[in-house]
């Protein structure tokens, strides 16, 4: 039995009379603790599979499941759960709260789940234990991801998704902060889903989905990955 | 509400105050604003409603042109709807006001002691004492200058001035609002120019007429004046005002019908009964004038006799007047007269008399 798993999902967007098919039949699954990254050039339907996969959005047809649980037939009430204790989330450009620290930033996230973890210690584990009362505007973009995938971690969810984590960092902060989604993978045993369009991290992951279209071109189980260090791009 | 959560929005909050305080400020205003143009509404509305009720205002004004009597009132009574009426009389005539400034006016013939209805606001000098006296309504924009002291005429332009009233001139003493006339607007006439010149309150008196023009209806409503509520409910009574109009129409219609007609039949009986006796007067007339005529004919037999009478004893006195002429010849020579003759002489001289009063009063 798989983790996660998409069975036949189709997500269609309505632009006046056209009909765009974002998602057109993706079929995967995904083990419980695996690194796993899916791949595929701009447009081709990975951020919406991502999104279905989150509860953010909804599929028009097909079956999502994770741990058991079927989450393409929730209600909105029900997806709003799902969100809060299953799902971290780690965006493109952090989306952290301003107003508040680095520690409440974190804590603003742990307050509000069933099991979190501690909000410094989650912190001090991404290497920012010194920077806790600093402000985001304070704080590089490498330490902002860093506080963000933190954030993530600390509502100790099921399931962590990327969506593209290293866009907007250069090519070293990048490697750091890959390398801190793959050691979480590998110490906490998460399940970590990265999206990005950068082939070359493909290596660095337990399985590889490639998207294209809309749909799934192949899907490999890497059962040897590389430590990102040895990746260069 | 979280912890971290209100921590986030004081933090907002404070970093920048200003711009709270003026959204807060912003939507003072916006809030303020809105209630106070929300409110206004039914604040003129209770105003306005509180103003009727303060002053009675009538709910109704009937107006008939046969005119109401007390059976109407009566008839109106037993609408239970109804809580007052309060019966006048309503007439535009034209009028002169001073010595010849003639305008249109509205002349309200009510009992002024006892105002149950559209009850007036006295503003300036006073209430009239007599029908000769009158109070007009606040002057406003749409209305002729009257002042107090000013004397009305009604001109005797309008018809039936005579029958129609029984004061002509009223001298202004006070100054009132009335309800009825809340709001300073063109009141159309229906004499003159059309526009109202004057509208003003006297008593009843002034009215020769024993009908009334107008009935002003207070009914025991308690909703707001502009309320659907009040709406509904005056339809209501209106339809109820209604069928007792009708019935009463109709009997009113009847009731001056019949006077006219038992009018009418009093002039033809009058006419019958004066006919019948000059006919009889007539033929006693006519009785007279024949007994009369049979009297003179009779007259002039008696007459005739009487005359023949008279020649005959003429002629019996003309046959011994030659003896009388003798005798008396004989007298006056000295030869004495026996006592018979002489008696002859008295006798014939009495015959004689007689016979002269009898032919004067034949002349005559």
């Amino acid at each position: 039995m798989s983790y996660v798993l998409f069975r036949d999902v189709c997500k269609y967007y309505k632009m006046g009379d056209q009909t765009i098919a974002a998602a057109n039949g993706v079929d995967f699954e995904v083990q419980q603790g695996e690194f796993c990254i899916i791949v595929g050039p701009s447009g081709a339907g990975k951020t919406t599979v991502l999104n279905i996969l989150g509860g953010m959005d909804s599929c028009d047809s097909g079956i999502v499941q994770l741990d058991g649980r079927d989450v393409s037939s929730m209600s909105e009430k029900e997806l709003t759960d799902y969100r809060r204790h299953d799902i971290g989330f780690v965006f493109q450009f952090y989306n952290l709260v301003q107003n508040l620290t680095a520690l409440e930033n974190v804590e603003l996230a742990s307050e509000i789940c069933k099991d979190p973890l501690d909000p410094a210690e989650t912190l001090k584990s991404v290497g920012l234990e010194d920077r806790c009362s600093n402000f985001p505007a304070q704080l590089s973009g490498g330490e902002q991801q860093r506080v963000s995938i933190a954030r993530a971690l600390a509502k100790n969810p099921k399931l962590l998704l990327c969506d593209e984590p290293t866009g907007a960092l250069d090519y070293n902060t990048g490697k750091t902060i890959l390398k801190l989604l793959q050691d979480c993978c590998r110490t906490m045993n998460k399940t970590v889903v990265v999206v990005t369009h950068n082939q070359a991290l493909c290596p660095m992951a337990d399985r590889v989905i490639h998207i294209h279209s809309g749909k799934v071109a192949s899907m490999e189980v890497n059962p040897d990955p590389v430590p990102v260090e040895n990746i260069e791009w | 509400m979280s912890k971290i959560y209100s921590r986030s929005i004081t933090r907002e909050i404070r970093k920048s105050f200003g711009r709270f305080a003026a959204i807060i400020a912003i939507v003072a205003l916006g809030g303020g604003f809105l209630v106070g143009i929300l409110s206004s509404t039914p604040d003129m509305k209770a105003t306005a409603d509180k103003y009727y009720r303060d002053f009675a205002m009538s709910d109704y004004d009937i107006k008939s042109t046969l005119g109401f009597t007390d059976d109407d009132i009566a008839a109106l009574s037993g609408i239970d709807e109804i809580d007052k009426i309060m019966p006048g009389n309503v007439m535009d005539a034209l009028v002169i006001v001073g010595s010849d400034n003639q305008m249109s006016g509205r002349i309200y013939g009510l009992d002024l002691d006892n105002l149950t209805v559209n009850r007036l606001e006295l503003k300036e000098g006073r209430m009239p004492d007599s029908a000769s006296e009158c109070v007009i309504e606040s002057p406003t924009s749409y209305t002729e200058d009257v002042k107090i002291g000013d004397t009305i005429t009604v001109s005797a332009e309008n018809d039936d001035v005579d029958t129609t009233y029984a004061h002509t001139e009223f001298k202004v003493v006070g100054i009132v609002d009335s309800p009825y006339y809340f709001c300073s607007n063109r009141e159309p006439s229906s004499v003159g120019s059309g526009r109202t010149g004057v509208i003003l309150y006297t008593y009843r008196d002034a009215y020769k007429t024993d009908v009334y023009t107008d009935l002003f209806i207070l009914t025991h409503n308690t909703e707001n004046a502009f309320s659907e509520k009040y709406e509904s409910y005056i339809e209501k009574v209106t339809e109820k005002i209604e069928k007792v109009s009708d019935a009463r129409l109709a009997a009113r219609y009847d009731e001056i019908i019949d006077e006219a007609m038992a009018e009418l039949q009093e002039a033809k009986d009058t006419l019958e009964s004066e006919k019948a006796k000059a006919e009889s007067e007539l033929d006693k007339a006519q009785v007279d004038l024949d007994r009369g005529q049979r009297e003179y004919e009779n007259g002039l037999a008696q007459l005739d006799a009487a005359q023949k009478e008279l020649d005959e004893a003429k002629a019996q006195l003309d046959a011994v007047k030659p003896q009388i002429d003798e005798a008396k010849a004989a007298q006056a020579a000295g030869y004495p007269l026996s006592n018979e003759v002489l008696a002859q002489i008295a006798q014939y001289d009495a015959g004689i008399a007689q016979w002269e009063r009898g032919t004067a009063e034949l002349q005559k």
